[in-house]
């Protein structure tokens, strides 16, 4: 009972006001008014006097007509409102993107802040954003529904008509438009590169990474940037990111790579990189040329000439790329071919040390009367040392991966200075036992 | 008699000429022949360094006569356990009887040497030569020490047996090459296959040894040539090679005789 008198009490409050031009005071009465009973028929009439805009009234008198369809004052009242209406309706814009009536000189529309013109990025004269070419110069424009890739698509014109100033609007609303879409700020970025304001590109990415901080695209944008201007603590950052996000684009995984292999040394992570470009672009020239360099630099020939091979059969000889591959290729292939081809077995080891062997073998036998019982005790150990040299030769000049030797250094064989090495101490046994038999020990 | 007769007849016609090989048909060398030029001139050296230095740093001309000895090849030294044994055969091979008997010999190794040289390298042409040298030596004194007569007293000198051992090598090697010869005295060049050119060296060595054989039995001795070291170097090159020869080449070998024998014959075509 008391609540009732109170909601009574607001709405006479309320229609008080109303009477006495306060309109706000009024307002505030009527809508606790209605807060209490919504169905109130009376607050919801005099509130419709109340209100500021056509559509609030609308809604206000359709509401009483809801709760009481035969209230003849709301009846007149919405009349009213549809004759306004009408006559509004033929001398009044309405904004394209919330069709909200708009003043005619405005460029903005008051209710969703959209563009209602945009300059036309040949003649530089205002047209309407409905227009899909430029009355004035037949630019074409694009359409303003596509959004984000219209006002990209103008930012782009800009930058080709050289309108600078105007480039940073386009883009901002570009962004504003597709706020899920990194491609958008990775294309503005771009674009602000394409002019040289590399400053502009720096904060179209960042801002971008905001908004989309997963975007390996993004990351990868400004790892090159970062990279072209010799900070590498900042590119290191930027190109770890973007590779650990999954980079899809082989050529910046290459960038990647050589930023690694060149300014850290780092050949595991450029391994990495280039393995992945690989598997993304299997006939990407210079992810080929570039595994190849760090298979080198890690000593492994066999792998590094199966990479250059095939970038050089990608590239073409005059290129600065094919001229290098072929250049390291051809480096490589003779010690690589002599490392592959290279026999193996035993019986090839053998021959090669019966070759040495029968030169200090027939010296002691002619010291020995050409009689086997002939040689001294000295010679045979003499002997014996020269077959040890003469196998350390062979294993270090002819037949490196043989059996014992793949036992010793693995199935990949020596390294070309563990070679040298072997070889060097076979050939000084192998001389000075022939000396000393020579010698007639 | 009679057969002694003919054998000096065919080793004078064998002799009428010398045939110096001046080149062959296959291209142009890889690298420049190190070793076959040091042994060149090692030779040289060792020539003029014994006959023209020697007699004057060891006061005479009996001391140099004595040492000289030592240095040559002779067989019962070596069977007996004598002198400096293994190394005689070495120096032996770097001395030379005369001027002429070391520019043909040198011309030669040169020519051979240094194509045996492009297969192998240095160093295994190198080793390889230093095993034509004992394999020389020691078939000269198993030929010279089994002759009635001589029982092996004589003294073997030169290069000849292994620069044999080189052109057995190459024989080896290019069979199916032809040398341009040119026939001293006689000012021709001609186009031989390598074959018929170890025939004739061939020959005229198992001549030689034959007739020495008939005058040793006779109680004479004929030949200045140590032919035994030329045939000891000639198996040395023809068998010995192999030991040296690069896997590939041997590869390259084989299959190019494989490929031969599997052609069909033209009877099925």
């Amino acid at each position: 009972m008391s609540e009732l008198l109170q909601v009574a009490s607001l709405l006479q409050q309320g229609i008080a006001a109303a009477r006495a031009g306060r309109r706000q005071e009024a307002r505030r009465m009527l809508l606790r008014v209605l807060e209490a009973d919504e169905r109130n028929e009376v607050a919801w009439l005099w509130l419709s006097g109340v209100v500021d805009s056509p559509a609030d009234q609308r809604v206000c008198l359709e509401n009483v007509l809801t709760i009481n369809p035969g209230n003849a004052h709301a009846q007149k009242g919405l009349q009213v409102l549809d004759r306004r209406a009408a006559a509004n309706a033929s001398t009044q814009e309405r904004c394209p993107h919330c069709h909200e009536p708009v003043p005619q000189a405005g460029r903005t529309c008051p209710h969703c802040g959209q563009a209602l013109v945009v300059v036309c990025p040949g003649c530089g004269d205002y047209v309407e954003v409905e227009e899909t070419a430029c009355p004035h110069c037949g630019q074409p424009l694009g359409d303003f529904r596509d959004r984000a890739q219209y006002y990209l698509g103008l930012a782009e014109a800009y930058a080709h008509q050289r309108r600078n100033e105007l480039i940073a609007e386009a883009t901002a609303r570009a962004q504003e438009a597709a706020e899920d879409d990194p491609q958008v700020p990775a294309r503005a970025g771009a674009l602000y590169e394409e002019i040289g304001d590399t400053e502009a590109a720096i904060v179209a990415y960042r801002q971008g990474l905001k908004r989309h901080p997963d975007s390996s695209l993004l990351h990868a944008r400004l790892a090159t940037i970062y990279d072209r201007r010799a900070m590498p603590g900042e590119a290191r950052a930027m190109y770890e990111r973007a590779v650990e996000l999954g980079s899809d684009d082989p050529a910046f995984l290459c960038r990647a790579a050589r930023f690694y292999l060149k300014e850290q040394g780092d050949a595991l992570s450029a391994l990495n990189a280039l393995v992945r470009a690989v598997q993304l672009a299997p006939d990407h020239a210079e992810c080929h040329a570039l595994l190849g360099d760090v298979y080198r630099a890690q000593g492994k020939r066999a792998q590094a000439l199966q990479h250059y091979e095939k970038a050089c059969r990608l590239t073409a000889a005059e290129s600065p790329l094919g001229q290098r591959v072929r250049h390291q290729f051809s480096r490589l292939q003779p010690a690589a071919a002599e490392r592959e081809a290279a026999p193996a077995g035993w019986a090839e080891t053998v021959r090669h040390v019966s070759g040495l062997m029968l030169s200090p073998a027939l010296a002691a036998l002619a010291n020995g009367g050409l009689r086997p019982q002939g040689i001294s005790l000295g010679a045979w150990v003499m002997l014996l040392v020269a077959s040890v040299g003469s196998y350390l030769w062979a294993s270090g000049a002819d037949v490196p991966r043989n059996p014992l030797m793949q036992t010793l250094f693995g199935k990949e064989g020596m390294q070309d200075g563990e070679r040298m090495v072997v070889r060097a101490t076979g050939a000084l046994l192998w001389t000075a036992s022939l000396i000393t038999i020579l010698g007639k020990v | 008699m009679a057969t002694i007769g003919l054998l000096e007849v065919l080793r004078f016609i064998l002799s009428l000429v010398s045939p110096l090989p001046l080149k062959d048909d296959r291209g142009q060398h890889r690298s420049f022949p190190f070793m076959t030029v040091g042994l060149v001139a090692l030779n040289i050296v060792a020539f003029v360094f014994a006959f023209y230095a020697l007699p004057g740093l060891v006061g005479g001309e009996e001391v140099w006569q004595e040492l000289m000895i030592h240095l040559l090849l002779v067989p019962t030294d070596i069977l007996s356990g004598r002198g400096l044994g293994a190394v005689s055969i070495i120096t032996a091979a770097f001395l030379h009887a005369g001027w002429l008997h070391l520019l043909g010999n040198m011309l030669i190794l040169f020519f051979f040497g240094r194509k045996l040289e492009d297969v192998l390298g240095p160093v295994k042409f190198g080793l390889f030569y230093l095993l034509a040298v004992f394999v020389a030596g020691i078939g000269s004194v198993v030929g010279w020490a089994a002759l009635p007569v001589t029982q092996g007293e004589i003294y073997s000198v030169g290069a000849s047996g292994a620069i044999m051992g080189v052109l057995g090598a190459y024989l080896f090697m290019y069979s199916e090459q032809r040398i341009h010869t040119l026939l001293l005295p006689l000012p021709i060049i001609v186009r031989v296959p390598v074959w018929a050119y170890m025939l004739y060296n061939v020959g005229h060595d198992i001549l030689g040894g034959l007739l020495e054989q008939q005058a040793q039995a006779l109680g004479q001795t004929s030949t200045g040539v140590d032919v035994f070291a030329h045939l000891g170097g000639l198996i040395a090159g023809l068998m010995c090679i192999f030991l040296f020869l690069p896997a590939e080449i041997l590869h390259y070998r084989h299959q190019g005789s494989r490929a031969v024998r599997s052609a069909p014959p033209e009877s099925f075509t």
